[in-house]
């Protein structure tokens, strides 16, 4: 699958530096350093650090010569000033990296020499859309401006091919930098039921219960299997790579959807109850349908969150899979449409919406809330094994597993406030809310 | 199908006013709900009625909702998209 349109030389792999990239307290460095000099003494302070750090020979830039500036950072062997902004790009040896930082302290003339650090603009993050929701609030908050940083990087350097030891969907969720696991948290997934002989999940599952006439609980499906392996998959799977979000979480299983694939709103419902009887903080619903534009939501389903969410229960529901973009882009299915059961829309490696992801045609509780990997999603599969699907089914259990970390971060937060952090955790995606809400579920 | 005139019943859910959940519940049985399952904690519960009955039961005091019950389904198994 193909990577971000990011170019990948800006990641450090520049083979003709000797010095490469630092990378140090989740901050990634160029190994040059930027200096701002005194105005008007700029030639004192260059000539120190030449003399002290024995810099590269330093090449005048002013502003109308700009063309070739790119070109000239580029060069090892160059150090770059900028006259008019009395500051410079400065290229400097490993090894001579402490002289030149004592020099810069000493000298006068010299006001900050800080290493350079990778910023990164990217088709994905630039230009900045206007945020959706609680995102502005939070833009004075370094911690919060800092994790969004963190998760420009990993949207610029493009979602990852690879494979091996974390599901693209995890690299992409930032759930595989995360040291949460959801321990103590119990989420509830209200799907097909599970394999609960699968060596993945043996033990891990809390407690079940079947509303469906005269099929147990067992999954003949792989549905639910598949989304229970998401959101609560092991640390640890017994073959290939960790593809669950909350690892340690407890699991509810209500089988509401029959093993050929069917359940009735009523079924639906007695396991929502089920769950928040049994103290489910999140309810996973990778189930819907489809409704028209300009449709109401289901208003049974709405009562029923609000008071879930008073009992401290968040639901989550899939968009639904009736697009075919482009062009036709279907509304959200219910009730993933009601104002009080999030919406998820699905994307794709590229982290862009996946062709047959909805959106939020219809206002009123119709829009996508929050986007997530639903695209060649591997997981658990019936009789031990595994496989891989696409759907936004597969995107939902990603959100539920988030909001468990998250419930484990904070043991004291409301639903509403779980919610919050969710949202506002979000990395906002240049697509349109309407497709991807307030952009791509990140890990806390 | 049926040989009477009645209609055919249709499945309905409902959510009513959980504090007097099983008042309104037995009036709703009264005004011809067979109820097929109910959840008293959060106040919904689900039952199927006779489509012309629907706006009698909309009435009745405590009812806040009234939807017609939908079936769910799966895409099959196999199908790549999920």
């Amino acid at each position: 699958m193909a990577n971000g349109p990011m170019d990948r030389r800006a990641f450090g792999e520049h083979p003709d530096r000797p010095n490469g990239t630092v990378m140090g307290q989740g901050t990634e460095y160029t190994g040059r350093y930027v200096v701002l000099f005194e105005p008007g003494d700029q030639e004192s302070g260059l000539n120190a650090l030449r003399s002290s750090a024995d810099i590269a020979s330093v090449e005048r830039v002013r502003g109308t010569e700009a063309a070739n500036v790119a070109e000239l950072l580029e060069r090892p062997d160059v150090s770059v000033l900028f006259e008019e902004l009395g500051a410079a790009v400065v290229e400097v040896r490993p090894e001579q990296r402490h002289a030149l930082v004592t020099s810069a302290e000493a000298e006068s003339s010299i006001i900050a020499a800080e290493p350079e650090r990778m910023v990164y603009a990217s088709p994905i993050t630039a230009p900045q859309q206007a945020p959706t929701e609680f995102f502005p609030a939070y833009r004075s908050d370094e911690e919060v401006v800092a994790h969004h940083t963190m998760a420009e990087i990993a949207a610029a350097q493009g979602p990852a091919s690879d494979e091996e030891h974390w599901t693209w969907g995890l690299q992409a969720i930032r759930a595989n930098l995360s040291s949460l696991t959801g321990r103590d948290v119990k989420i509830a997934v209200i799907d097909t039921g599970v394999d609960t002989d699968h060596p993945d999940l043996v033990g891990r599952i809390e407690a079940s219960a079947s509303f469906v006439p005269g099929e147990a609980v067992e999954d003949g499906n792989g549905h639910g299997t598949h989304c229970i392996g998401t959101v609560a998959g092991p640390a640890n799977p017994r073959q290939g790579p960790r593809y669950g979000v909350a690892c340690d979480a407890r699991i509810l299983v209500a089988k509401v959807l029959s093993n050929a694939g069917s359940g009735t709103d009523g079924q639906i419902l007695a396991g929502m109850a089920w769950a928040v009887a049994h103290g489910a903080q999140v309810i996973s619903m990778s189930l819907g349908a489809r409704v028209r534009p300009g449709e109401l939501f289901p208003q049974t389903y709405e009562k029923l969150a609000q008071r879930a969410l008073e009992r401290g229960t968040v639901i989550v529901a899939a968009a639904g899979n009736d697009s075919h973009r482009p062009p036709e882009i279907r509304p959200v299915s219910r009730p993933a449409n009601c104002p009080s059961i999030l919406a998820v829309s699905a994307l794709d490696k590229a982290l862009t919406p996946s062709f047959f992801s909805n959106g939020g045609i219809n206002g009123q509780g119709g829009e996508v809330n929050i986007a997530a990997p639903g695209r060649d999603v591997r997981s658990a599969a019936p009789g031990g094994g595994y496989q891989s699907l696409s759907g936004t089914s597969m995107a939902t259990p990603h959100v539920a597993g988030v909001l468990a970390l998250l419930a484990q971060a904070n043991p004291h937060a409301s639903a509403a406030d779980l919610k919050e952090s969710l949202m506002s955790g979000a990395f906002p995606l240049t697509q349109p809310a309407r497709d991807v809400g307030s952009g791509l579920l990140q890990a806390p | 199908m049926s040989e009477s005139a009645q209609p055919a019943p249709v499945g309905i859910i409902l959510a009513v006013d959980p504090d007097r959940f099983a008042e309104v519940v037995e009036a709703l049985r009264r005004a011809g709900l067979t109820v097929t399952g109910e959840q008293p904690a959060l106040g919904t519960l689900s039952g199927s009625v006779a489509e012309d009955r629907i706006p009698t039961l909309e009435t009745i005091d405590g009812v806040e909702s009234l939807d017609r019950e939908r079936t769910l389904q799966l895409p099959p198994p196999d199908s790549p998209i999920q």
